[in-house]
């Protein structure tokens, strides 16, 4: 259904989570991993994505690295002083706040606000299901740590 | 700006706006400012001249029969641009007189009532119609030269079209200015602009002529100061006959909210700057239709705050619309605002508590913040997992699963292994269903009894206690579930579960 996969809608549905998580199961095993946790589990999401978001592939792509990502941040803003108007002032407030946004958003940076809003869709309904996915494998692995295999059906928040 | 001007400036906002109270209540509360480039240096300019009629118009309205004795400490000023439009023309007979009544006469109601204004004004431009109504349609028509109209309007009537001409750019450009206060007002307030402004029009009119008339009878024609009078007439001229057509002053007063309130801040102060730039010039040909242009090009490009759009250079047939669009610029932000609105709207059923809230700025927070929160989450929830991982790796059996697959040991001892143990995990992950709680239970209690070697064992031995499945058919699930990075999105069923997988 090329339509669901499209739409943010595709985040939420239980199979998908499933995936993610024996999917992240499977690469956390590794030993060889070059990255962190939390990158190996924001790239599989951007792989679970499927290429057609900007944001995942911006995050596969190596340069947005959690390490480069700190030190972009601290670039200097330019400070746009005009005298005078509610609505520039407030025209500002709008701008940092895309430019945040953006920031936030992997590789959104420069982007128009229309298309800035739709890969936060995109990108807010795939966070959302690494959560769940994450924190159900988290509890399973856990409980399997700890020697006791919980039933984790209602770990996984089904939305469905 | 425009508040200080009327007010430091000394520009006798009482005045001009008693009758137009509307205008007064937006006034004080308001603290949008229009941008000093627009207004400063011409207001700079003309304060100076008009320091003279400030005090003299005030005392005019305080007491009005205490005129003559305010307006000679003034007279100076009338007096240069009396003289000035009569070197200009010679017919100062022919026009001094004639709308000297009119003014004269409804010089005290003039100041309590709009409509008297507005008739008050009128009246003389009807009444000489052989020299005032070509002006006035010199002055409707267009501002392409103001120097033409400049002989016309003194040939008219020196003192009204000086006076006018002064106090109605003057109350132009101050109407202009606060129009840009209340600018977010909505078209509504067009009417009472043009209206007030045309009284103001007619006041200075009155309040001017009647000086002049004085004056003119003194007739002192002072041409030592016709230059610097000139070009302030100029500037004047230009915006006194926009006055007249109370369609122009709309078309400037909309433009000039438009100019203030610019969806692109760089475009704004540019335009603004480029109608600075001009007014300063004091060109004859310049003021309104500069100001209009500018408007009107600002407006063009603006996004639209203002639904005030003109044809850029069409300003005599522009009317303020409401929610109308007038040109492709508009049009396009019209367009995109709805996409944008859209797309919030859907945003808003993803992040939670939303609904309430409107307006692109609030619900921009509420996104970051949600974003952010996402983030840290799945940032603890991934230092979980990396703690637990140590323990994940070894989980991994060798005895127990290379027993039970006929594959080769390695490939367990390996993490491909971790595909039955990832399987018997997932299982026991998404064991939803009852087919799968008993096994859950005899997991776990594999898993108790396994509790010393739970690293080693205690995915492996999960294997053999799933009587459902048997290790090949995990295992050739799992595989295929790895191996395919799209599957089909219904949701499962424990029968289901392998399709899922596939």
């Amino acid at each position: 259904m090329s339509t669901l996969e499209s739409t943010p809608d595709r985040w939420k549905t239980v199979s998908q989570q499933q995936i993610y998580s024996m999917k992240l199961i499977q690469v956390l095993r590794r030993t060889d991993r070059h990255f962190t946790v939390r990158e190996t589990a924001d790239r599989l999401l951007a792989v679970s994505s499927g290429g057609r978001t900007r944001w995942s592939r911006a995050i596969l792509s190596n340069r947005l690295s959690l390490n480069m990502m700190n030190n972009r941040r601290r670039r200097r803003h330019k400070k746009v002083r005009v005298s005078g108007e509610i609505r520039m002032k407030k025209k500002e407030a709008f701008d940092r706040k895309t430019r945040v946004l953006g920031e936030l958003v992997p590789g959104c940076r420069k982007l128009s606000f229309s298309r800035l809003i739709d890969e936060a869709e995109d990108y807010i309904a795939a966070l959302e299901m690494q959560v769940r996915a994450m924190s159900a494998v988290a509890g399973v692995l856990a409980g399997a740590g700890a020697g006791s295999l919980p039933a984790d059906s209602d770990k996984l928040g089904c939305n469905n | 700006m425009d508040k200080n001007f009327f007010y430091t400036a000394g520009f006798p906002t009482a005045l001009y706006f008693e009758p137009t109270t509307p205008w007064q209540n937006p006034l004080p509360p308001s603290s949008e400012q229009s941008p000093d480039c627009f207004l400063t240096p011409t207001w700079d300019k003309s304060t100076e001249p008009f320091s003279n009629f400030d005090s003299a118009l005030s005392s005019m309205v305080s007491s009005p029969g205490a005129s003559n004795s305010a307006i000679s400490a003034d007279g100076l000023a009338i007096q240069e641009l009396i003289g000035k439009l009569r070197t200009i023309d010679n017919n100062s007979s022919e026009v001094s007189t004639p709308p000297s009544h009119p003014f004269m006469a409804a010089k005290t109601p003039y100041l309590g009532n709009i409509n008297a204004c507005s008739s008050v004004y009128t009246t003389p431009l009807n009444s000489p119609p052989k020299l005032q109504l070509p002006i006035m349609n010199q002055l409707v028509k267009g501002n392409t030269s103001m120097t033409p109209n400049l002989p016309a309007l003194s040939a008219a009537d020196p003192g009204f079209a000086e006076r006018a001409a002064k106090f109605s750019c003057f109350g132009s450009r101050s109407f202009n200015g606060r129009t840009s206060q209340f600018g977010g007002t909505s078209n509504v307030d067009l009417p009472y602009r043009s209206g007030p402004l045309i009284s103001n029009g007619g006041k200075l009119h009155r309040v001017l002529s009647s000086p002049s008339l004085k004056v003119a009878g003194s007739s002192p024609p002072v041409s030592k100061n016709l230059t610097e009078m000139r070009s302030t007439d100029t500037k004047m001229e230009e915006p006194s006959a926009s006055e007249l057509n109370s369609r122009k002053r709309k078309s400037v007063s909309k433009g000039k909210p438009t100019l203030r309130q610019p969806a692109n801040a760089g475009k704004a102060a540019e335009k603004n700057g480029e109608g600075n730039g001009k007014r300063s010039k004091s060109s004859e040909n310049g003021g309104i239709k500069v100001e209009n242009d500018s408007c009107n090009m600002s407006s063009g490009s603006d996004g639209g705050k203002e639904k005030q759009e003109e044809a850029p250079k069409d300003y005599i047939h522009v009317r303020a619309r409401r929610g109308q669009a007038t040109d492709s610029h508009s049009l396009a932000e019209r367009v995109r605002r709805e996409k944008i609105s859209e797309r919030m709207k859907l945003l808003q059923d993803l992040v939670p508590g939303c609904n309430k809230v409107t307006g692109k700025a609030v619900m921009l927070d509420e996104i970051i913040s949600y974003v952010q929160q996402l983030q840290q989450q799945v940032e603890f929830l991934s230092m979980k997992l990396a703690s637990v991982n140590p323990t994940l790796e070894g989980l991994f059996t060798k005895d127990g699963l290379s027993s039970h697959h006929p594959h080769p040991a390695a490939a367990y001892h390996h993490h491909h292994h971790l595909d039955n143990s990832a399987a018997a995990a997932t299982i026991n992950l998404f064991g939803q269903q009852n087919q799968y709680l008993h096994n859950n239970s005899q997991v776990e209690e594999e898993a108790n009894t396994n509790t010393n070697n739970i690293d080693e064992f205690g995915q492996g031995h999960l294997l053999p206690k799933l009587p459902s499945f048997s290790e090949d058919d995990l295992h050739s699930l799992v595989m295929m579930g790895f191996g395919q990075k799209t599957n089909n999105r219904t949701s499962s069923s424990s029968s289901e579960l392998k399709l899922e997988l596939l």
